[in-house]
Order: structure tokens, then C-alpha cells, then sequence
């Protein structure tokens, strides 16, 4: 078959998918009442009952199943919806060579498409989680066609490797991941009681004794900030080794602005949670003072970060760079399941937080939106060019008499006018006390009240018009 | 004589609340194939729109065929709940007769 993609419209296939994505979600609704309905037959008995409750619940099954046939369809075309619009900006091109690309483009994409619609009226197998190694654009769309009571299944028998999964919407790795918690958090205090009824203690006792105290403090200080804010979203928990954990304050999945706080040495799951889940919570307030637009912002303590032994060296900041990218990814991914687009994405670093910004851009094929470097002492590169943003997305703050933010330790200093970034002010509120503006100087750029923190919501919320410059008045 | 288990009024309700998702599947049924409608139409010429148009009508023929089940399921549970009134309703009245004669 011959495709001519001059008469292709991206537009109209899109509006098609919404359509279709909007169908799936009355479906899951449906299901949702028909369940409750059967609910409220618990107690019927008798022959009629035993031949009626089971029928119904098939039928509830049946439109759980439908609903995500449907999104199998939509995301089938969705997932081609690039291609059909470059085939077709290329086909009205006049040069032969784009001619010529343009009908590849489109026979490929055609091809693909095709084959996942027609994939859709196919009999689903036994539910397995993806394999590892699928991305997480697989995963997202593996999740897409899974039908609401499969969904829960997963989530109820398999939070632990559910909650892990790259690629799921923040809301469903919130709700795996708040079940693993509440998991963890009793078989850490039964080995704990276990371990201390133990007398007297061995060396081997004692040395799972600190492994198990780190976990449950990582764990118990995940509880403390969950209890806080019923309605944060338990991105990532991973309680191995130094611990991951991702915590994001509003609509992760949904919002129209997505920011990503990565804090410095000193901050990692075992002591950073608490602390940089309230700075998000500082930015996300002043961004709701700045703009009327969604925002979500998530506390990421995500990587290793180093204690005064390690900071002077960027291994970490790689390390983590790589664990920041492929969080990104999974954020991205995430969003787009069940039909979502992507965010505006800003990465916030705070000292040597911005170096693992500065090592996830320059490395990571994901690139956020905007960077704002709060105190950075570097961000591997020499110049702006090097993290592959123009210097009207890099955004540098650094607050008067900050001793880390002039050092330059990893790559050229980010606030030097050599290094092409955006200057803006990051002064501490007003009414801080001139010793502490002093010796603190490092510690108060999400201080609410404060300029920094007024322009971090602005980069944030893509005001970045209004922020303020050195020398500016606020 | 049926066992008696449930009160004839949430059978009604389960049969209201079935006919009211039959409804929405119908709805979906009528949607579905516009929509894919609107992709078969918007990529003239290609594989996809064949296969769109052919999924729309499986899909659709599916929404359709849950939805007479539904009606079938509303339609019992509704007979069910008035089956049941009449049988408490004899009861009550031969009770009534019985307690007459003594």
C-alpha cells in the first residue's frame, strides 16, 4: 500500500484519542458504581442470589475490560500521533529527499499503528508485570490497557514491585508504595523488638541492628511527612542501601508545572526528607501565590548525598545525575498513561543538588525545562552550553556572603558572567538577623518571605519574565 | 418458598443502578465509533484508518452486547424485588387469616 501523508491531520487523530481516553473513563466510572452495586447484594441468599451475584460481577468484569480496550485503542494511535504529524509537515515539503522521508516516516508509523489496533480485540493474557528491562514508555502504555480490576489486583497483591515501576502515574506508585510503608514499617518494628529481647547482644546482632535502625529512621521519617500532608504523593521508596525516596506535593500527574527540588550534602533519605519536603512545601505555596496554574512539586531525596568526607568529590553527583534522569523519565512517562501530556519541568538544586542537576543534563537524554542553581559550587560544565539549555533557562541564585556558592569546585562558577547563565536575586527574607545572613548565608533560599524563594516560584511557574536580578529592587 | 435474605428494595436499587449503566455503555457504544470515525478519517489512505474502523465496530458490537446483559441482570434483580414483596405479602396475609381464626 502506498501512503500519501499530505492529507494527514494530527490534529483531528488527536481530538479522535481524547475522545476515545474520555469513552475509557466513563467505562471506569461504570465499573466503579457496578461494583458497589454487587457490594450491596453481600447478604442476599437463597438459589436466585447464588446464580445472579456471580453473573453480575462477570458483567462488571466486562466493562472493566472494556474500558481498557478502549485505551489500548487510543493509546495505539496516541503513540504515533508525532510521527503522523512530522510525515505530514514533510510531505507538503517540496524538496524530493524530504518527499522521500516523509513516506518512510509514514509507512512506519502507519504500520505501527495499525498493528496495535488491531491488537486491541485480542484476548488479553494472564496479567505479568513488564520485564525489566522495558522502558518506561512501555510501562506507561502496559498500564494504559490494563482494565481497572486489574489495576487494583496489582496494587493490592503486588505494592512492593508495583510502587518501583517506571513508568506508572505518581498516583498509582503513591498508593503501592504507601502500602509498602505500611509493611515495612511493621516488620522493621517486629525485628527491632525481636532483635532487642536478644541478651546479650552479638556482634552479628549488632550490626543488622544498624542497618535496621537507618531503614526504620528513613521509613518513620517517610511515615512523619506522609502524616503531615495526607494528599502528597509517595513517589519513590526504596529503603536499600542509602535509601531513595520521592515525595511530590500536588497533582504530580496532572499538573501543568512540574518542579524537582534536589537538595545537598547531608541530604539523603536517612536525614534530608523532612527538610527538603518543607521546602517544597515553601515553593509550592509562593508558586500558588504566583500563578493560578497547577503546580506539583516533588522533594526529590533520590541519591546518595555526601557527607563533608564526600562532597568534595562529583562521583555521587554522577551517580545521582543518572538516578535524576531516569526519575525524569519515569515522571514523563507516568504522566502520559491514561492520556496525559508533559509538564512544564523545572530542576531546583541546592548546592550540590545542582551539580546531580548539572550531572543529569549533560548526560541524560531527558532535559528538564528550566534549571534553577541555588548555591551551586558548579554543575560539571564550563558554560551553559555544555548542559545543552540556552542561558534564558539556566537560572543562578546566590545569596550574599554564601561561601559555597563562589567556588567553582565542579566546572567554571555558575554565577560568573562567563558561564552565560541567568543571574537572579536569592537575598533571605528581610527579616533575618544580620549574624545568621552571615554565617548562614548557604541555608535560606526557600525561606518563605524571602526574594529567592519568589523567584524560584517564578522560574517555576513560568513567570520567568518578572524574576529579579542582582541590583534589582524586589 | 424462597429464603428471604435481603430487603426487595436494594435488589430495586441494584436494578436502577444497572439500568443506569446500561445507559452509559449504549452511550459508549454510540461514541466509539465516531471517534475512531474521526481517526480513520483523518489519515486518509492508510492501514490505520481500515483497522480504526474495524475496531470501532468490534468495539462498539462489545459495549453493546455488555449492555443488553446489564439489561438482562436490571431486568431480573427489578423482577426479583417485586417476586419478593408478593411472597411477604402472602405471608402477612395468611398470618393475618390465621390469627383471625383463633
Amino acid at each position: 500500500m502506498t501512503v500519501d501523508a499530505r492529507e494527514w491531520d494530527a490534529d483531528a487523530c488527536e481530538r479522535g484519542v481524547r475522545q476515545l481516553f474520555t469513552v475509557a473513563e466513563d467505562l471506569d466510572r461504570a465499573y466503579r458504581r457496578l461494583g458497589v452495586a454487587g457490594t450491596a447484594l453481600a447478604d442476599w441468599r437463597g438459589a436466585a442470589a447464588t446464580v445472579a451475584r456471580p453473573r453480575m460481577r462477570l458483567a462488571t468484569l466486562r466493562v472493566s475490560g472494556l474500558a481498557g480496550l478502549l485505551r489500548q485503542a487510543a493509546d495505539a494511535v496516541r503513540s504515533g500521533l508525532g510521527g503522523v504529524a512530522d510525515a505530514a509537515r514533510l510531505a507538503v515539503a517540496q524538496s524530493p529527499q524530504e518527499a522521500a522521508e516523509s513516506i518512510a516516516l509514514a509507512v512506519s508509523v502507519d504500520r505501527r499503528m495499525a498493528s496495535g489496533l488491531a491488537a486491541v480485540d485480542s484476548v488479553p493474557g494472564p496479567v505479568r508485570l513488564p520485564d525489566p528491562d522495558r522502558t518506561p514508555a512501555d510501562v506507561a502504555r502496559w498500564w494504559t490497557a490494563l482494565p481497572p480490576h486489574l489495576r487494583r489486583r496489582l496494587i493490592e497483591q503486588q505494592p512492593a514491585a508495583l510502587g518501583r515501576l517506571a513508568g506508572l502515574p505518581a498516583d498509582v506508585r503513591d498508593e503501592a508504595n504507601r502500602r509498602q510503608l505500611t509493611t515495612l514499617l511493621r516488620q522493621l518494628r517486629a525485628e527491632r523488638d525481636r532483635i532487642f529481647a536478644v541478651v546479650p547482644p552479638v556482634p552479628l546482632v549488632l550490626a543488622r541492628t544498624a542497618v535496621l535502625r537507618s531503614m526504620l529512621a528513613v521509613a518513620e521519617s517517610v511515615e512523619r511527612a506522609l502524616a503531615a500532608r495526607p494528599r502528597a504523593r509517595l513517589f519513590t521508596l526504596d529503603l536499600d542501601g542509602a535509601g531513595r525516596v520521592a515525595i511530590g506535593l500536588g497533582d504530580v500527574d496532572q499538573a501543568r508545572h512540574v518542579a524537582v527540588l534536589v537538595p545537598g550534602m547531608g541530604a539523603d533519605a536517612l536525614h534530608g526528607v523532612g527538610g527538603t519536603v518543607d521546602r517544597a512545601e515553601h515553593v509550592l505555596a509562593e508558586a500558588g501565590r504566583q500563578s493560578a496554574e497547577s503546580t506539583a512539586v516533588v522533594a526529590w531525596v533520590g541519591y546518595a548525598a555526601p557527607s563533608w568526607r564526600q562532597v568534595p568529590f562529583a562521583t555521587r553527583a554522577r551517580a545521582g545525575g543518572r538516578l535524576l534522569t531516569a526519575d525524569l523519565q519515569a515522571l514523563d512517562a507516568g504522566r502520559s498513561a491514561d492520556g496525559g501530556g508533559p509538564a512544564h519541568v523545572t530542576l531546583v538544586g541546592h548546592s550540590y543538588g545542582s551539580t546531580v542537576i548539572g550531572a543529569a543534563t549533560r548526560s541524560g537524554p531527558r532535559r528538564a525545562d528550566d534549571l534553577v542553581l541555588l548555591g551551586s559550587p558548579g554543575v560539571l560544565a564550563d558554560d551553559v552550553g555544555e548542559l545543552g539549555l540556552s542561558g534564558r533557562r539556566v537560572y543562578v541564585g546566590e545569596a550574599p556572603f554564601d561561601p559555597v556558592a563562589d567556588l567553582g569546585a565542579f566546572g567554571a562558577d555558575p554565577g560568573d558572567p562567563g558561564f552565560g547563565a541567568t543571574p537572579v536575586r536569592a537575598d533571605p527574607e528581610p527579616g533575618l538577623p544580620l549574624p545568621v545572613r552571615l554565617t548562614e548565608a548557604h541555608s535560606h533560599y526557600f525561606d518563605p518571605g524571602s526574594e529567592s524563594l519568589r523567584n524560584v516560584a517564578r522560574v517555576v511557574v513560568g513567570h520567568d519574565t518578572v524574576v529579579t536580578h542582582p541590583g534589582q529592587a524586589a | 418458598m424462597p429464603e428471604l435474605y435481603v430487603e426487595p428494595q436494594v435488589l430495586e436499587d441494584a436494578g436502577r443502578s444497572l439500568t443506569a449503566e446500561r445507559s452509559t455503555l449504549t452511550e459508549a457504544a454510540g461514541a466509539v465509533v465516531p471517534a475512531l470515525g474521526t481517526i480513520a478519517a483523518a489519515l486518509p489512505g492508510s492501514r490505520t484508518a481500515a483497522a480504526a474502523t474495524q475496531t470501532g465496530a468490534a468495539l462498539a458490537a462489545a459495549l453493546r452486547s455488555a449492555a443488553a446483559e446489564l439489561a438482562q441482570l436490571a431486568a431480573a434483580l427489578t423482577a426479583a424485588a417485586r417476586d419478593y414483596r408478593a411472597v411477604e405479602h402472602g405471608i402477612a396475609v395468611g398470618i393475618e387469616r390465621g390469627g383471625r381464626r383463633t
